[in-house]
Parts: C-alpha cells; sequence; structure tokens
C-alpha cells in the first residue's frame, strides 16, 4: 500500500520543482536521485510481483516444484470456463448492484436526516459510523455469533413469535449471499454517510434558501439542488463500493469461507482457495483476471464518470 | 474565494480516495498478497532457518558434528497449538536437548490451518523446516519431486522396526522413508450413549442399513441423530470415503489410486448411499455451515449434547470437551462411547478394511542427522506413552498399555486389527485432487449433485 503511493508523492514533487525550476540539467539528476528510492521500493514490491504472477499463470505449477510445465494460456481458459469462477463474478456483481441500489440510498436518506436540526444528531452520527471503524474479521466474527443457528438473531426472533421467520442465515446457500451483503452494508453504510453529510454541507445554504424563495417543494429542492451538487460525492461513494465489493475477502472468509457449497464465494476467496490447494499457476492466471477485471472498471468508472469531478487530477492513475 | 477553497479541497479528497482505491485494488489483485500475509508470520522462521541450512550446508560437515558435538539446531514445526500436546512437546524437546548439549530445538507451534499456509511458504522458497508436520499421501509426494525432503531411509533403519509398520508406510514414496509416524488413529462413531439409550436404542448398528434404520428412529424420537461440519467439508467426506471403502474394499481403492478413475462402481455406490443418508435429514441445523471444531461446530454441538453421534477420529473426545469447558483428565457429561462403522450389504469391503488418519514428521532437506535422532527418541516407548495418555494414540506398539480408555483401546485394537488402512483421501490424493473430492461431497451433502456428475468432476480434476 504504502509503496503504491509513493511515486505519487514523487510525481507531485516533480510538478512542483518543475514550477519553479531553473532551466538547465542538474535539476534532473537531483530529481531522479530522490525519486530512485520510492522508485526501487515500487519496482521490487508492487512490478515484480505482477510480473512474477503473470509468468507463473503460463506454467502449471504446484508453488515449490520445477517451473517447467509451460501451458500457454490454459490457465486462463480453464479459470474463465470454470463454473466457481463465473459464479463468484456473479456473486461479486450482485453485491455491487446492492450495494449501489440498496447500501448508497440507504447512506444518503440518513445523511439528509442527520444534516436537518434533529435531537441527538452527533450522538446518532457517532452510532451510525460505529461500525466502520471496526475491523472487519472483528465484523465477522461478531456477525456469525449472531447469525448461527440458534444464534443470537434465532432466539430473538423465538421471542417475538417469529419462529417461521427463522432461516440458515449462513448456511442456507440461498439466504447466505443477502445476509453477506447485509453485514456488509452494516459495516460500511456509516463511511458513506459520513461522506454523504461532508457533501451536504459543502452544499451553500442559500442556494437551497432561494429555491424555497422561488416556491420549490422539499422533493424539488433535493432533486433539483441537492442531488445535483451532491454529485461528486455520490460518485466517489458509489466508485468506493464498487472496488469494496470487487475486493471483498475478509468478512466473507470469516463468517463462511465462500460457503457452503460455494454459495457465497466472491474472486478473492476463489482466488485464496486456488492457492490452499497448492496450484499456484492457476492461482496467478486468476490474480490476473481479476487485477484486469478491477483496473478496466477503475479506469472505465475514472474516465466516464468522476471524469467531470477530478478533471485532470486522476487523469494519469 | 471560501467557496473555491472547499472546491479545491474536494477535488484533493475526491484525487486522494482513488487513488488509495485504485492502488489498493491492485494490490488485492496481486497473487504475492496472500503468500506473503503468510510469510510476514513466519519471517522470524524464516530468518532462524536460514541460519540453520547456513550451519548445515555440507553432508561431511553434520556427520563429524555429530561425533564432536558441534552445535547443531532444529527447526520444528508442528500443530499441537493447544495444551497438552504443546506442553509436552516443549518437555520433550527440552529433554533432548539435555542428553545431548549441542543440540537447540527451536519449536514452532502453529495451528493446523496457519500451518499449512506458512509451510507453503517456506516450501516456496526453500527454506524447508528441518521437522515439520505431514500427513504423507499426494503432498509428501509432492515435496518428494520438488527435492524439498530428506531421505531417512538409512538413518532410521535401526530403529523403525519398533513403530507398527502400517503406520512407518504412509511416509515413504516408492519405498523411500522421509519421515516418521506418531499419531495413528481410525475413523468411526463417536455416539452420546445418554441420547441413544433415550432413542430406545443400544449402540450403532453393524450394519449400514440397520444404521440408516437407526437414524431414523433417533430422529423420530426428536433428537439429532447426527452432527456434521459440512461447512469445512472434509469430516463430511469421512461418510463418502468409508462408504467407497466398505463398496469396493482395498482391491478397489488401489485401483482407484492407480487410475483417479472416480467414475468407478464404488465411487458411485458411495454417493448413492451419502444421498440415503442426508435424504433422511439427519444432520443439526445449519450443518452446510457448520465447521468441525467450533461452539456452532461438529464439535460443539457434540459437546453440548445437542446430537447422537459423528463420524470422526480418535481426536474427537478431547475436542469435546474443549467444547465442553471439561479438562481432559476429566470425564463429559455424558457417557460417549465409540463403534467402528458399519459394513455395506452387497460392499466388497470388509470390516478390518479401515479408513484413517496417520499423523507424522518429515525431515526436510537441510536438516541435521540429529533431526532423525529426535524422532527416535519422540517415538519411543516413554514419550509415546506420553502422548498415549494425554493427546492421541501411539504408533508405538509398546506404549500401548498405558491407555486405559476403553473406548480408546477399541479405536487402537481396530487400527491394530487392520488389514488395509486407507488414509483420509483428501490427504491420500495431490491437494488438488484432494479439495476436489471435498467439494463434490459438500455438494452431496447439499443434494446439489448426483452420485454420477461427483464421480466425474473429481474424475476431471485427477486427470483419470
Amino acid at each position: 500500500m504504502a509503496s503504491t503511493t509513493t511515486p505519487r508523492t514523487g510525481r507531485g514533487s516533480g510538478r512542483r520543482s518543475g514550477n519553479s525550476r531553473h532551466p538547465g540539467r542538474p535539476r534532473w539528476h537531483t530529481i531522479a536521485l530522490l525519486l530512485l528510492p520510492a522508485l526501487v521500493l515500487y519496482a521490487v514490491f508492487v512490478l515484480y510481483p505482477i510480473v512474477q504472477s503473470m509468468r507463473y499463470s503460463l506454467f502449471d505449477w504446484n508453488g515449490f516444484g520445477p517451473l517447467d510445465t509451460f501451458i500457454g494460456f490454459d490457465n486462463f481458459a480453464r479459470a474463465l470456463a470454470s463454473g466457481e469462477f463465473r459464479a463468484a463474478v456473479g456473486h461479486v456483481t450482485f453485491l455491487i448492484v446492492a450495494s449501489l441500489v440498496v447500501q448508497l440510498p440507504f447512506a444518503l436518506g440518513l445523511a439528509l436526516l442527520l444534516n436537518s436540526k434533529i435531537k441527538g444528531r452527533a450522538l446518532l452520527r457517532t452510532v451510525f459510523f460505529a461500525p466502520y471503524v471496526l475491523s472487519e474479521v472483528v465484523t465477522g466474527v461478531v456477525w456469525r455469533q449472531i447469525l448461527r443457528p440458534d444464534g443470537l438473531l434465532d432466539q430473538s426472533l423465538q421471542a417475538v413469535g417469529g419462529e417461521s421467520l427463522i432461516q440458515g442465515w449462513l448456511s442456507d446457500p440461498d439466504v447466505v449471499l443477502a445476509s453477506l451483503f447485509f453485514i456488509i452494508s452494516w459495516k460500511y453504510f456509516g463511511l458513506h454517510m459520513v461522506l454523504m453529510l461532508a457533501g451536504l454541507q459543502g452544499i451553500p445554504k442559500d442556494l437551497t434558501e432561494a429555491a424555497s424563495i422561488d416556491g420549490a417543494s422539499a422533493w424539488e429542492s433535493f432533486r433539483y439542488v441537492t442531488l445535483p451538487l451532491l454529485g461528486p460525492t455520490i460518485r466517489v461513494s458509489a466508485f468506493l463500493s464498487v472496488i469494496g465489493s470487487l475486493q471483498t475477502f475478509d468478512i466473507v472468509w470469516v463468517t463462511t469461507k465462500g460457503g457452503p457449497i460455494g454459495a457465497s464465494s466472491t474472486m478473492a476467496t476463489f482466488l485464496y482457495d486456488q492457492f490452499r490447494r497448492s496450484l499456484f499457476g492457476y492461482a496467478s492466471a486468476v490474480s490476473i483476471i481479476i487485477f484486469i477485471l478491477c483496473l478496466v472498471v477503475a479506469l472505465f468508472y475514472q474516465r466516464l464518470v468522476l471524469r467531470q469531478d477530478v478533471e485532470g487530477v486522476g487523469a494519469g492513475a | 474565494m471560501k467557496h473555491r477553497k472547499t472546491r479545491t479541497l474536494r477535488m484533493m479528497v475526491v484525487a486522494a480516495v482513488v487513488a488509495l482505491a485504485v492502488a489498493s485494488c491492485g494490490s488485492d489483485a496481486s497473487p504475492d498478497d496472500t503468500s506473503s500475509d503468510a510469510g510476514s508470520d513466519t519471517s522470524t522462521e524464516a530468518a532462524t532457518d536460514a541460519a540453520t541450512s547456513d550451519a548445515a550446508t555440507s553432508e561431511g560437515a553434520e556427520e563429524t558434528a555429530a561425533e564432536s558435538g558441534e552445535p547443531v539446531e532444529i527447526d520444528w514445526w508442528h500443530i499441537q497449538n493447544n495444551d497438552p500436546g504443546l506442553a509436552d512437546w516443549q518437555a520433550m524437546a527440552d529433554a533432548f536437548m539435555a542428553e545431548n548439549p549441542n543440540v537447540t530445538i527451536n519449536i514452532t507451534p502453529m495451528e493446523n490451518e496457519a500451518f499449512k499456509a506458512a509451510l507453503q511458504t517456506n516450501l516456496q522458497s526453500g527454506d524447508v523446516p528441518d521437522l515439520f508436520q505431514s500427513w504423507g499421501g499426494g503432498s509428501l509426494r509432492q515435496q518428494v519431486e520438488a527435492g524439498l525432503v530428506r531421505d531417512i531411509t538409512d538413518l532410521s533403519s535401526g530403529w523403525i522396526d519398533q513403530l507398527s509398520p502400517a503406520t512407518t508406510g504412509i511416509h515413504q514414496v516408492d519405498g523411500v522413508q522421509y519421515g516418521i509416524p506418531y499419531n495413528a488413529g481410525v475413523f468411526g462413531f463417536w455416539y452420546n450413549q445418554d441420547l441413544w439409550t433415550e432413542a430406545g436404542l443400544d449402540a450403532p448398528a453393524d450394519t449400514w442399513e440397520g444404521l440408516l434404520e437407526q437414524v431414523q428412529t433417533i430422529k423420530d424420537a426428536g433428537i439429532t441423530p447426527i452432527a456434521v461440519g459440512a461447512g469445512d467439508k472434509w469430516p463430511a467426506h469421512f461418510y463418502y470415503g468409508y462408504l467407497m471403502i466398505r463398496a469396493g474394499g482395498e482391491e478397489a481403492m488401489n485401483a482407484l489410486a492407480e487410475t483417479s478413475d472416480f467414475t468407478a462402481d464404488n465411487v458411485i455406490t458411495a454417493g448413492e448411499e451419502v444421498l440415503r443418508l442426508v435424504e433422511l435429514e439427519p444432520f443439526q441445523d445449519g450443518f452446510l455451515g457448520a465447521g468441525w471444531d467450533a461452539p456452532d461446530g461438529e464439535s460443539g454441538t457434540m459437546a453440548r449434547g445437542d446430537a447422537a453421534m459423528d463420524l470422526m477420529g480418535q481426536w474427537a473426545p478431547g475436542a469435546f470437551k474443549t467444547q465442553a469447558g471439561v479438562e481432559p483428565t476429566d470425564d463429559l457429561p455424558f457417557e460417549l462411547k465409540w463403534a467402528p462403522f458399519p459394513t455395506l450389504e452387497g460392499g466388497a469391503g470388509a470390516p478390518g478394511e479401515v479408513f484413517g488418519g496417520v499423523d507424522g514428521f518429515v525431515v526436510g532437506k537441510d536438516a541435521p542427522d540429529e533431526a532423525v535422532d529426535f524422532l527416535e527418541f519422540l517415538t519411543n516407548e516413554e514419550n509415546q506413552e506420553t502422548w498415549a495418555t494425554s493427546s492421541g494414540l501411539p504408533v508405538n506398539p509398546d506404549a500401548v498399555d498405558v491407555i486405559e480408555d476403553p473406548q480408546m483401546q477399541q479405536v487402537l485394537e481396530a487400527l491394530n486389527g487392520a488389514d488395509f488402512l486407507q488414509i483420509a483421501l483428501d490427504q491420500y490424493f495431490s491437494p488438488e485432487v484432494g479439495a476436489a473430492i471435498n467439494d463434490q461431497t459438500a455438494l452431496l451433502f447439499a443434494q446439489e449433485t448426483t452420485p454420477e456428475e461427483a464421480g466425474q468432476a473429481i474424475t476431471q480434476v485427477a486427470g483419470g
């Protein structure tokens, strides 16, 4: 993580010195010298592993034998044909769509509520944000205990006469993905709420006031003033959701390990499973596919959606 | 002016967020992530490892080292991360070091799954621990083929006969000895006698048909007949695997190992019988998501007395006691008994053909000779008696008389009376094939596949 962000700092300083530079060559030596440590770290810890995994992905390799069974792109073909991998991609897609359709509007609604002057506003903000502070593993362990058969949720349902609603929350292949989406949303809605709140507070009051003077209803004022001005925040929030969903691993691994029968697998848990099976060549191929998928999604989103917000800033990322 | 400032600020936040997100996306997709995670746990171990292999670079130097008592280090990775095993093994290592002042034994106890991940990384980098846990089978074969483990045939030839021959064979590949067992057992039904009595039954039947009827009887009595951790998959595979043995016997199992053809009759029959069992709905709630050893898993369910039986190895009583919060030396709040797996009508398998597991230690490629001496010490009568008293079953026949628990005696009898021991299929075959067997078992337990499809899916991975 640190190593990936360093070059950005490096480039920043390059630009700054570009602004104030004197014409002449010696500057470049200094720049190169200053960039070198960061570049070396980046090369060793980011570029080299990526190149290596690309190499491994072309072999049938168990992780420690000689790297001598070259099979070309068979690993990639196998991954793309694999029902389990496709299922994992499907589950991730479900998480992305559900996050965008359910989690973000919910966070926005809460942000709107907590942006108005209601009692206990600060307390509520803290309470809603609190789950985000927990680590994913802690979240997973806690929810596994709550959702287990005859766990807290089942007992609570029983206590209020809701026996018929009891499900195999984490053990029924048809239910488990929804349960996981709930856990993920529980953890992350607070973050999105705070982002939206920050966005809302950046909207000058005079605009909504002007709208209401012009006779706009509350809905119209929200729809035509608040929402457009909140656009950048929503787009970033959505982007974080998408990226987060693409990477989902910890919570799933702790609660279900991608099971039962693979019904809650994500691309990352599928990948990890292949490493556990000593299929390093295949797993490398899978990781490259995931990498490309992430990259494509990230770049497209940046080019098409975020562009208007970050003109010129994120163009080279 | 103020407006503009917030906008710049917001743009900066957006940029930072985007950078972070893209960066983390990229790093998540990098394949070395998982291994470097595991690697960080063991980086200190790797350092000591490197030191050891430096100390023991030339074989010739070792020979003289053994004679002259030059200092050597042995890195020992085991998975007894809980007492009593943890303390017992520390004590044994201390005793060995006291006898051999030139030997230093560095012990790294790890939880089973963590051990597997860490070992994988170390094997990959060539930093092989001198002694590490192994179940033999397909994984050992891969390690042998990569030249990561040491041939100890000669070094152990003088004393290996003191161990039961059926178990020492597990750590052989093509007749060459690479490791030494310390623990062995066969799988069987651990049953809660109190619940069986409550259901009006005595003990598990010795035929599969009879057992299925009993399962129905127990269910009719309002008791959950069977606890199974199908979420961990391997506990469920005990049924699938044992039924394969019962259906086809030794001959069919050997054929399976040779041809990797899991569409063979005994595999299909086993799948059908698993489905017959599953259709009775005999398992605890949420069994598809349950693990083996967890409060909401198989061991926890048995420990609470919420299920009448489970199919497990000789480590089960210990796990039940841990889950029930009972000291290892005390009794469970219910009477726990053991019964062998029943025979299958029309199946070629005999009662003497058993399904079990053998734990052992294999010797890393750079290990000093003293590592093998230590294995001899570890499996001598006295130390195996300690092991048999507190943790498991001995592979040294001289140590069996310390086993007083009648249930354990039964397990031991089944093991020693066995004509054929098939070790757990997920350990016997390569990790990939083992995982495929486990996956298909889970699908069978979820009734999401047919016996034929399951067999074909495994065959496809096994390349038969």
